[in-house]
């Protein structure tokens, strides 16, 4: 028995998109992520408030 | 996969180990890693300074000096001239005739190519600004002053070249490919737009300026000097030196309208690749949509392919728009228009990869047309036997099919590595902390992620 694959040629471009669907979504993912964790930990490196250098942030001194 | 009933298949490389668009995962991988890699290793900018160092006094001498200049003139005049005349005097058939070959193989793709490798060789080689500075010369002698000129106006930039570049190119694949002919300008039209542009550079020389225009305005002098931009060798001061590879890129792209120029590059290369492949179906749509309301053949095909030439266009520029608008997304990001300024000349590589991956085979094999029996039978009628090359031909076993499509996935790939590096370089001068400044990043590895998969898919649909 054949196949009904005679078109199957017109949608190849979907394998050709997939790779840029995968990077975009992955950079939304990792976009949400880091903002979530800004948002929780605002002294977090690169967060509003936060250091800004390449420096690790360095724990908060406890209350007296 | 031979039992597999392709009625239309796209895959006309059988030959190949693996399918056609596993290659494009397999680029988008290299992409990511690189970016991964750059993210990790490259905390400083190092293209921003040029390095530039000085070579041998005798040899800036000997290659910048005026007879030298004066013979490249010459022979760029003369070279100019045999293809004007050949395209007026000449047969029509576009691959007998020395007119088309040479303007629109021979310079319009050897110079891009070259350029990235030596430098700005079109410079010397610019018959316009030969013939504009001999004009320049000549009325300063009789008149003893130079002559005077309009400022050209700051905000046009680049964009009489941008334009220009389109236009040339719809020249070519859209009149071209609908002029009455099989394939192919005519040359008799290539000749006359040849002459048509001499006419309206020497105008615009001797209005803003020789060098003013070249700078800005002539379409082959700013598209192969963007190209020269990318290679180790460039003048400065009189000087001929060695800088940084790509590190002259990074200031190229300041002047208004430049960012025009490299994405027309792109979008006419893309065009031109799809036009009988990706985009054929559409085209054809439009056309008989066109046709049916009564448009005229060659009427429909010429605005049918012009309306997709500027979707090209516009499509590009929204890739390119996309990643800029989501680098505004990071903190810290400075203005919209900065970045697009900013980071332009990390589309250059892009460029050169998609016109190397285009037309590498083509200018491998319409070249040894041109050295034998081109040169020698100019007009090709049959008439002459200059050097006795005329009965020569085109060896068509020079690159084998997979070859070829190897350049072309390498090509891209290279292209987009260097695209990518050139961005995340940018990146750090516009955010201090390397991480934020590859957190902005993420959206041009997007961009070329898309311009990668979509070079190869152009590529694999031509077959």
């Amino acid at each position: 028995m054949t196949l009904p694959l005679a078109h199957l040629g017109h949608f190849l471009w979907i394998f050709y998109v997939m790779p840029v669907v995968i990077v975009i979504v992955g950079i939304l993912r990792s976009t949400m992520v880091e903002r979530r964790k800004e948002r929780d930990d605002p002294t977090a490196p690169g967060a509003e408030g936060g250091p800004r250098t390449d420096k690790p942030a360095r724990p908060q001194d406890p209350p007296p | 996969m031979s039992f597999l009933p392709f009625a239309h298949a796209l895959v006309t490389r059988q030959d190949l180990p693996i399918p056609a668009w596993l290659f494009a995962w397999a680029a988008s991988i290299v992409l990511i890693v690189s970016f991964f890699a750059l993210s990790a290793a490259w905390r400083t900018p190092r293209f921003e300074q040029e390095h530039w160092r000085p070579l041998g006094a005798a040899l800036s001498r000997l290659l910048l000096g005026g007879p030298l200049q004066a013979l490249c003139g010459l022979v760029s005049v003369f070279l100019l001239g045999v293809a004007i005349y050949s395209g007026l005097r000449g047969t029509e058939a576009p691959d007998r005739n020395f007119a088309v070959t040479f303007l629109f193989v021979t310079t319009w793709l050897g110079f891009p190519f070259f350029s990235a490798l030596l430098g700005n060789i079109f410079r010397p080689f610019n018959p316009w600004r030969a013939v504009g500075r001999l004009a320049g010369s000549t009325f300063r002698a009789i008149a003893g002053q130079r002559s005077g000129r309009l400022a050209y106006p700051e905000r046009m930039g680049r964009w009489p070249a941008a334009i220009g570049l389109l236009a040339f190119v719809w020249l070519e694949v859209v009149y071209g490919s609908s002029g009455g002919v099989a394939v192919g300008l005519p040359p008799h039209a290539a000749a006359v737009a040849a002459l048509l542009y001499s006419a309206y550079t020497l105008a615009m020389m001797a209005l803003f300026g020789v060098e003013e225009w070249c700078e800005r305005g002539e379409i082959f002098s700013v598209y192969f000097g963007m190209f020269s931009q990318l290679g180790a060798f460039g003048v400065e001061d009189g000087r001929l030196g060695r800088r940084r590879m790509l590190s002259a890129a990074t200031h190229w792209a300041t002047i208004p309208g430049s960012a025009a120029v490299v994405i027309a590059s792109i979008a006419t290369t893309s065009f031109d690749g799809a036009q009988e492949g990706a985009f054929k179906a559409a085209i054809e749509s439009v056309f008989n949509w066109l046709v049916d309301r009564g448009v005229g053949l060659t009427a429909s095909l010429r605005l049918t392919d012009t309306v997709f030439l500027l979707l090209t266009f516009a499509g590009v520029a929204l890739v390119y728009a996309l990643g800029v608008r989501g680098m505004r997304t990071v903190r810290g990001a400075p203005s919209a228009a900065k970045l697009r300024v900013g980071f332009a000349h990390t589309l250059i590589p892009i460029a050169l990869a998609y016109l190397v991956a285009h037309y590498f085979s083509l200018f491998v094999f319409q070249e040894q047309a041109q050295v034998t029996y081109l040169l020698s039978d100019p007009l090709g009628t049959a008439s002459a036997d200059l050097f006795g090359t005329a009965s020569g031909g085109i060896d068509f076993h020079v690159l084998s099919s997979n070859a070829i499509w190897y350049v072309q996935v390498a090509a891209l790939v290279v292209g987009h590595v260097l695209g990518l590096t050139l961005a995340h370089d940018r990146a750090l001068v516009y955010w201090p902390d390397y991480r934020q400044a590859s957190r902005s990043q993420y959206w041009m590895l997007a961009v070329m992620v898309a311009f990668t998969c979509f070079g190869l898919y152009l590529l694999s649909a031509t077959g």
